[in-house]
């Protein structure tokens, strides 16, 4: 179940999303979510597909390796899909859209650090971002907060079945029963989990005061530059959001 | 004059872990080894010669000035720990290595050029572009290492740094340390185990937080009563050394290696 979390982590291939500048993407991220939301209609919801297994193709990204690591994912779309059955009646065209956006909405965040690795991810957010600084939000602190967290994500999924393996080397009977049982039957990983968890913080920690983190002084060793590739992305991008603008506005 | 001298350092610390009364002095590419059991304050003092932590008394000097700066400080002493995984700050060698530089502040190309310089000492080139995760316990180290060379400092102090590692790791990390001393970097290495500590030019044996011994590691691991009341053992080729002694074999103090001590009684057989 852990092993195969692919949230999260980078792919390393040289498709032309992966060259994009991460701002670009972050971006096009975010107005293809809004997109999302604007089409409601069978037409406008098939362009904004097209579009997302386009992106797909681009990326390079094996399609298997993007599904695999959705499995948890599944689960929630649904059960979103049998509420809106049930408690809103909604139509099955309706249950069928909202569940195609989750798809695209955990596809599109998904292609985001599919293509682009945990440290350009964090220092996109932190440029594009950096006018909260006005606001005294510590934007490079939670940059950097990101993408630790991005990177302790496969670390923390090993460490995990270190502990369900040595319950299990103990007799343990985990994933096994019914749903409760197999929930009861967490709690003795998920406590060792957090102890370690924060052993791992503080560690983190005085490695990164020792590297004078906090001096207030910061420098990049590839400062983010946007390129030609970038501004025909853009072009892509908002050509794109145009159209789908264009065709809720036709009623479609 | 010292590159750092801790004058009457103190840090109490509830469950043993504290110092009491530490003095001690760092040269300029000196190397000590500071040995000791669970418990004796090896962590505590590594954190308070990089100013992670302030001694609750006792005065900190840097080239006989006392320095009250905590980042001044951390800029002269690099600081490098025992668990490989945990302190590796980003997911590429490169971008973990310019970690340190970064925080100085400096022009992406002088982060570059220290990146490089400081792959090129550890004897990690090749790795720069690789990801952490696939790394063995030994390279993950000299990454540690490089990352705090990098910011050019004075001195390093290795807080048990071999112990998680394979015996092939901990070869490949010791030499790199020999390397850097030898390049004149004053070296501190934190160790329980005293095969390493008699690499280094001197020793310092740490028990309950108080140091008891200190000295060449000849004087220290030949001391007639050994270490065993500070919970340390003695090299293999000191315990050698007493046991000829006890049979009435007397050798000279610079015979401290294996390959010596062979070699010295070869030659009086030969001799005889």
């Amino acid at each position: 179940m852990l092993r195969d979390v692919t949230l999260g982590r980078y792919y390393p291939t040289s498709s032309f999303l992966h060259g994009l500048d991460p701002r670009t993407k972050l971006a096009g991220a975010v107005l293809y979510a809004v997109s999302v939301f604007i089409a409601s209609s069978p037409i406008s919801f098939a362009v904004s597909f097209a579009a997302l297994c386009l992106l797909m193709l681009l990326s390079r990204v094996p399609l298997r390796y993007m599904l695999r690591g959705l499995a948890p994912v599944w689960a929630v779309m649904c059960m979103v899909c049998l509420l809106n059955i049930f408690i809103h009646s909604g139509s099955a065209w309706r249950v069928l859209l909202i569940a195609g956006r989750m798809v695209e909405l955990v596809f599109i965040s998904n292609l985001v650090t599919l293509t682009t690795k945990p440290k350009s991810l964090s220092d996109g957010m932190e440029k594009a971002l950096r006018w909260l600084g006005l606001f005294k939000v510590p934007v490079h602190d939670l940059a950097t907060a990101l993408s630790i967290a991005l990177r302790f994500i496969p670390i923390l999924a090993d460490e995990a079945r270190h502990v369900m393996d040595a319950q299990k080397a103990r007799g343990a009977d985990l994933g096994k029963g019914s749903i409760l049982n197999r929930a009861r039957a967490l709690a003795p990983v998920l406590v060792p989990m957090f102890v370690s968890a924060f052993r791992r913080a503080d560690t983190l920690s005085i490695a990164m005061e020792s590297r004078l983190y906090g001096s207030g002084k910061v420098g990049h060793l590839r400062p983010l530059a946007y390129g030609r590739e970038d501004a025909a992305a853009y072009i892509c991008i908002l050509t794109y959001f145009a159209v789908m603008i264009l065709l809720k506005g036709a009623g479609l | 004059m010292a590159l750092i001298e801790l004058q009457n350092v103190n840090f109490p610390f509830h469950g043993g872990g504290g110092l009491s009364d530490v003095s001690l002095k760092i040269e300029r590419a000196g190397f000590v080894a500071v040995l000791g059991g669970n418990g004796a304050g090896k962590s505590t003092l590594a954190k308070i010669l990089n100013a992670l932590i302030s001694p609750t008394s006792g005065r900190i000097l840097v080239d006989g000035r006392e320095e009250k700066d905590a980042y001044a400080i951390r800029r002269k002493v690099g600081l490098v720990l025992q668990d490989p995984d945990s302190q590796m700050v980003a997911d590429t060698v490169e971008d973990d290595v310019a970690f340190g530089p970064e925080n100085l502040g400096l022009e992406p190309e002088d982060i570059e050029s220290r990146v490089r310089e400081s792959l090129q000492i550890c004897g990690i080139k090749e790795l720069a572009g690789r990801s952490p995760s696939r790394l063995s316990g030994g390279q993950k180290q000299l990454v540690a290492i490089a990352g705090a060379i990098a910011m050019h400092p004075d001195c390093l102090v290795l807080d048990e740094a071999t112990s998680m590692l394979d015996p092939e790791g901990r070869r490949m990390v010791l030499s790199a340390i020999g390397r850097l001393n030898g390049n004149g970097m004053s070296v501190v290495m934190m160790t329980h185990d005293p095969e390493e500590a008699a690499l280094a030019k001197s020793v310092v044996v740490l028990d309950h937080g108080r140091v008891v011994l200190e000295g060449l590691p000849c004087d220290v691991f030949g001391a007639e009563n050994g270490l065993d009341e500070f919970g340390v053992d003695i090299p293999m080729v000191y315990k050698l050394r007493k046991a000829l002694k006890n049979s009435g074999v007397f050798l000279d103090k610079d015979i401290d290696t294996m390959d010596k001590i062979v070699k010295e009684l070869e030659r009086r057989r030969n001799g005889c």
